[in-house]
């Protein structure tokens, strides 16, 4: 057994690697060896063995590290549920998919769908995020059901789309469409949300720290300054170390009410400066 | 001949005269300038090709196969004009070689497809449009250049069960989006800005479930006042270009579309029609979807089917080794066409020889409905027969089937 | 054919209720596709020594191969991409195996080697357009090993109702054996009585069997009646296929009643039963009316009937009904498909989930179960699900468990919202326990006979060679999930559990006689009013013998 179990990458990836079936968070149990002989299939090549393409140190551990840039890797860390998965670089499409516990950390950028339809635990994203961030798959109704999803840099359209509970921060910009259809669940974003946020949405909250300008299907309501944002924002800047100012925990916040053409029982909260 | 069916548009007339002659169509009764254009005189190429030379269909059959059973990533795309038969073995070949697989629709209809995927639809086949509707509302679009007949045969003019007077008991509204305006004959119009018409849309659902909204532009004032007008008509028909040209529409629109019919159906009913082009695109979808459970945008790279819409047969240029374009190579999309630039290529369909680009394999093939019989849909799903009346070049679904045992015997890896 | 052509299944236990062989030690012979009195000494033998030996299973009332079963396949990415189904390791020389996917509403080869992997060997699609006709044949094409064919839906059709409404029941009879055999269809299907139409034309729905339809001068009744006749008249092979009016809805009994007396005398299959035995009222509530419904069937031989039970978890609505998949959508949320039918019927679709901790899930669940613990004559009460609308068939020996096992029954009772099932006979305590000889019944001697297909649903001279051979095992869920073998037509699909081999199965469909003077009024009414030519209307080459219309 060892603190972490480290894989580097030998060379840069040819073709694209499907590694959804790699159960990172199974290797507590398996020798250097074992982990080495586990399959990935790489376009082009089938199966190919894991320790081919990585140099692996380390064993039986629940705390495992990829070094190197695994754009090219696709659904790594699907359906992780317990440890810890970090990526030194960037992670391609599909970073923690259907996560349901555990941390998965990328220290790079990651690709299209990051957490998608997650469940349970923390996924962070040092750099900046595909499309879909936790959302839902093209043409399925649900998203994330739960966890929580933190980009430090911007996010590409549809953040969050079709969630239905658990959040998605996102420290940077919000492309188009973040929180499209979501049927519960919270989108923060601190720098600026681009439009249609909120879109077809049934209920959840987008939380607008920067400019947001609110579709025509969604109601102004009441400026106020509600607790629970407090509380929330105390928590990302507490546990996700994200830029809170003082002037936003104690600010107050225009309410819209939407989207009408759907439930109408979800919100916009923009915080207003003053 | 008399009843066949045109594969012109998605209309899918099937009540078209045809006179041969010498082995020619001399001349159509009741085809519109689609319909004439697609059938043409029914002349096209036989012939075979390997890398620019003639060669038999047996030889260009196993140079096909060579090329694709490699192992190396391949794209299988379905193009227009192939019976459903050949769309059939075309799937089936891409089960076979773990390949991509999509079709004209991931660069056309996709948005549609998706928000039907995520909210459902409501629909009716052309024929209950027809004996049915009494308000039917042109969504940016006038059919009667891209689908001649849609008007005149389906939706508009006759008599139906429910509209015992024809056109003089439908009426008709025009919602004019920028340059995509509606029939300039309609009764009433609303203009809208392009930059309006998604959030229109949801102006009036939010109308038709009761909401009220203040403050609106004037394009959404009125669009909110159509909402209002629809809720009271018998049986409403929105109908909307499911094929609009790439990039012309905010994929919203189809989620805002196939959102209001919905919504319509609380105080009255309503269908939305989806107009869809010609060459048998619908029946892609619908054999796609009952052998695999998707309608487009397939991956059997795993060994069975998994869905990737947002990586359409455009955005796999690097990421497939070999191409095979079964169908009017033709009526490929160009970004298509470039995605599978560099990389072999094999076209097995009508007038293959006369490709656009070099392909390694070409295998000139019968046109469905001309040549070659078997079924077609409309782009209401509804299928159609298609009875093959002149001698041609061997029908796709067999040199497909063939490419099929070549590529890979019964183990497959 | 890769089978061997002569085959003897040795030492198994029979249940043959069909030729009254209850739990019999008896050797099977096979050849050439059918069962045989005897083969002679050193052909190939199956040991099936201690095991269950049974006629294949025939389904009833499925949704699996139709233009609207597509169109829920289309609707449901989700649910694919959760149920991958790679292509099994058949055996060479049965063409390619295929991938697909599976959920609740599977791709076509998976249907069919799902089906087949369940020892089910028959299969009806209950309920198809005839204007999608050739749609489903070519899904037929695509699902293999199955003998399968399909129910045409005429309930709503408008010819229909224009010749009920000017009393010409008998040019009625003509159009609907003209149909049957233009589509190439195995029976006649009526789905929500002239409630489609209501749907269609803005009245909605209909509320009972004497409601003017869409404000016509026909009602539910007429056109009960005037199928059911006409049904019997032409010697169909299968009674008129009922679903009757205000499925899903409290009260509804009431009308299922009035529908079985209306047809008092007459042949006639009323399905999914259970979607039709609720007291109560709408707006107030919700009760059990399964005991009054059943006895009116135990006490009525001409009648029969399939459950359609649900099952606790995924399902998927589909059915022809759209009024009643508006209500649907409308109280669940969920996502819905509706299609309005040119001339002919509806298509709604809705994606639902059955949970035990849900008051009506648990109704429904209790209903289902109660219809067929009452049942008298078990040769009349069909398994079913009616698959995907309450449950996928693959819940099947999860039902039998339920219905084998009292002590897995009242336990699974326990645990589901009791709200509803006060003074419910399942509440109240139901000790009976299918026997394997009633679970060979009404799984395939049963709906076999009431299908009319005299070569299927049993084990004698001359039967197809349709066998499912059972291990036997404490667990009954398990012993019926995974038949050890699997033969049909003679050939060994299953073997050891596994599929091994997928032949194409055969078309089931009929062809009665019909005065041919209905084809020039019929061509005038495709002329006025439908959208395809009359002569391009019928499905040409419908493969297979049309199956005779005597009994």
């Amino acid at each position: 057994m060892t603190d972490e179990i480290v894989l580097t990458l030998r060379r840069p990836l040819g073709g694209t690697v499907d590694a959804a079936e790699l159960a990172p968070e199974g290797w507590g149990e398996l020798s250097g060896a074992e982990i080495g002989r586990r399959g990935v299939r790489v376009s082009g090549h089938g199966d190919v063995p894991v320790g081919e393409l990585f140099d692996i140190k380390g064993e039986r551990s629940i705390r495992v590290r990829f070094v190197g840039d695994l754009t090219g890797v696709e659904g790594l860390g699907s359906g992780f549920d317990a440890g810890e998965l970090i990526v030194e670089g960037n992670a391609g499409r599909e970073v923690g998919a259907r996560m349901r516990g555990g941390r998965i950390e990328v220290r790079g950028n990651a690709g299209w769908g990051a957490g998608l339809e997650m469940s349970g635990g923390v996924l962070e994203i040092r750099g900046t995020a595909g499309p879909r961030a936790g959302g839902a798959p093209l043409g399925a109704k649900r998203g994330m059901s739960g966890g929580e999803i933190v980009i430090r840099g911007s996010v590409g359209p549809e953040a969050g789309a079709g969630m239905r509970r658990g959040l998605v921060a996102v420290g940077g910009d919000a492309a188009d469409g973040a929180g499209r259809a979501a049927l519960a669940g919270t989108v923060v974003v601190f720098g600026r949300t681009a439009g249609a946020a909120g879109q077809w949405s049934k209920r959840g909250t987008i939380l607008a720290l920067g400019p947001v300008v609110p579709l025509a299907t969604y109601r102004y309501a009441c400026t106020y300054r509600p607790q629970y944002v407090r509380l929330l924002l105390k928590y990302l800047r507490d546990r996700h170390r994200l830029p809170v100012t003082p002037q936003q925990l104690s600010g107050f916040y225009r309410r819209y009410s939407g989207d009408l053409a759907e439930l109408g029982a979800g919100e916009i909260l923009a915080w207003t400066a003053e | 001949m008399a009843n066949v069916t045109c594969l012109g548009c998605g209309c899918a007339c099937d009540d078209i005269g045809v006179t041969v002659r010498d082995q020619r169509i001399v001349a159509l009764e009741h085809a519109c300038p689609l319909g004439e254009r697609w059938f043409g005189d029914g002349v096209v190429p036989a012939r075979a090709v390997v890398r620019g030379a003639a060669a038999s269909i047996e030889n260009a059959v196993t140079r096909a196969a060579e090329l694709l059973r490699g192992g190396a990533p391949a794209l299988v795309y379905l193009a227009p004009d192939l019976s459903t038969e050949a769309q059939r073995e075309a799937i089936a070949l891409a089960d076979r070689l773990r390949a991509r697989l999509d079709s004209v629709s991931s660069d056309t209809v996709a948005a549609g497809i998706l928000a039907g995927q995520r909210r459902g639809r409501a629909t009716a086949t052309l024929g209950e449009i027809r004996n049915r509707a009494d308000l039917l509302v042109f969504w940016a679009t006038d059919p009667s250049t891209r689908y001649p007949r849609y008007l005149s045969r389906y939706a508009l003019d006759p008599v139906g069960t429910h509209v015992p007077e024809g056109r003089a008991g439908r009426t008709v509204i025009a919602v004019d989006v920028g340059g995509n305006r509606g029939p300039a004959d309609a009764e009433a119009r609303v203009v809208l800005a392009p930059e309006e018409e998604v959030a229109a849309l949801g102006i009036m659902r939010a109308t038709v479930l009761g909401r009220k909204l203040g403050g609106l532009s004037r394009g959404l004032t009125a669009a909110a006042a159509l909402a209002e007008r629809m809720s009271r008509a018998r049986y409403v028909v929105v109908v909307h270009d499911a094929e609009p040209a790439p990039g012309a529409a905010d994929p919203e629109q189809a989620n805002g579309l196939v959102g209001l019919a919905q919504a319509l159906n609380g105080p009255t009913r309503c269908a939305l029609s989806s107009l869809r082009g010609g060459g048998n695109r619908s029946g892609a979808d619908v054999a796609m979807t009952w052998q695999t459970g998707y309608p487009f945008a397939v991956d059997f790279s795993p060994g069975h089917p998994r869905y990737r819409p947002e990586e359409s047969a455009a955005m796999l240029g690097g990421r497939v080794a070999v191409g095979l374009i079964a169908g009017a190579v033709s009526a490929v999309p160009d970004a298509v066409m470039r995605a599978l630039d560099r990389v072999p290529l094999v076209v097995i369909g009508p007038r293959a020889t006369e490709a656009p680009r070099a392909v390694d394999v070409a295998i000139d093939t019968a046109v469905a409905g001309i040549h070659e019989s078997g079924i077609a849909y409309r782009m209401d799903d509804i299928p159609l027969p298609l009875t093959g009346f002149l001698p041609g070049p061997p029908a796709a679904a067999g040199v497909l089937r063939a490419v099929a045992r070549a590529a890979a015997p019964e183990k497959a890896p | 054919m890769t089978a061997p052509e002569q085959l003897r299944i040795v030492g198994g236990t029979l249940h043959d209720p069909a030729n009254d062989v209850d739990g019999e030690m008896r050797d099977l012979c096979i050849e050439n596709g059918r069962i045989v009195a005897s083969l002679p000494q050193g052909v190939p033998t199956l040991d099936a020594r201690g095991m269950v030996v049974m006629p294949g299973g025939v389904d009833i009332h499925s949704h699996f191969a139709s233009s609207s079963c597509n169109h829920a396949r289309r609707l449901l990415p989700e649910e694919h991409a959760a149920d991958p189904a790679a292509r099994p390791s058949l055996q060479g020389g049965e063409g390619p195996a295929r991938s697909g996917t599976g959920g609740t509403v599977p791709s076509t080869f998976t249907t069919g080697y799902r089906y087949a992997g369940l020892g089910y060997t028959t299969a009806f699609d209950a309920a198809v357009a005839p204007i999608t006709a050739r749609h489903s044949h070519a899904e037929l094409d695509d699902t293999p090993i199955l003998d399968a064919g399909f129910f045409a839906l005429m309930g709503n059709d408008e010819y229909l109702l224009r010749q009920i409404e000017a009393g010409a029941r008998d040019r009625a009879r003509d159009y609907a054996a003209w149909l049957l055999g233009a589509v190439g269809a195995y029976a006649v299907k009526i789905v929500n009585p002239g409630g489609i139409e209501a749907w269609k034309s803005g009245q909605r729905n209909v509320a009972g069997i004497d409601e003017a339809i869409a404000g016509r001068r026909v009602t539910p009744r007429a056109i009960l009646e005037t199928l059911a006749d006409a049904v019997n008249t032409l010697r169909l092979p299968h009674p008129v296929h009922i679903h009757c009016n205000n499925l899903g809805q409290p009260g509804n009994s009431a009308t299922t009643l009035a529908t079985m007396e209306a047809l008092a005398g007459r042949r006639a299959h009323f399905t999914h039963l259970q979607f039709h035995c609720y007291g109560g009222e709408p707006g107030k509530g919700w009760a059990s009316a399964a005991t009054k419904v059943i006895e009116y069937v135990n006490s009525h031989p001409e009648i029969s009937t399939d459950v359609g039970q649900v099952m606790f978890g995924p399902a998927t609505t589909v059915t022809a009904d759209g009024p009643v998949e508006y209500l649907l959508y409308a109280s669940s949320g969920r996502k819905w498909v509706n299609i309005d039918l040119e001339l002919e019927t509806g298509c709604g679709i809705v994606p639902y989930a059955y949970k035990e901790k849900a008051a009506v899930s648990a109704l429904q669940w209790a209903v289902g179960l109660e219809l067929f613990l009452l049942a008298r004559d078990p040769w009349r009460v069909v398994l079913s699900t009616d698959h995907p609308n309450g449950g996928s068939f693959l819940s099947y020996p999860a039902l039998i468990q339920l219905l084998m096992d009292r002590t897995f029954r009242d336990e699974q009772i326990k645990r589901v919202n009791p709200k509803l099932l006060a003074g419910s006979a399942l509440a109240d305590g139901l000790a009976r326990e299918y026997t394997l000889n009633e679970i060979a019944i009404v799984t395939r001697a049963g709906p076999a006979r009431l299908l009319g297909l005299r070569s299927k649903g049993h084990l004698g001279v001359g039967a197809d060679a349709d066998v499912t051979i059972y291990s036997r095992d404490p667990d009954i869920a398990k012993m019926f999930s995974s038949p050890r073998y699997v033969i049909k037509g003679g050939c060994l699909v299953v073997e050891e559990g596994q599929l091994r081999r997928a032949p194409a199965g055969r078309r089931l469909h009929v062809r009665p006689g019909y005065d041919e003077a209905v084809l020039r009024d019929l061509r005038r009414h495709f002329d006025a009013y439908s959208t395809i030519s009359f002569d391009n209307y019928p499905v040409r080459g419908v493969p297979g013998e049309s199956i005779g219309s005597d009994r």
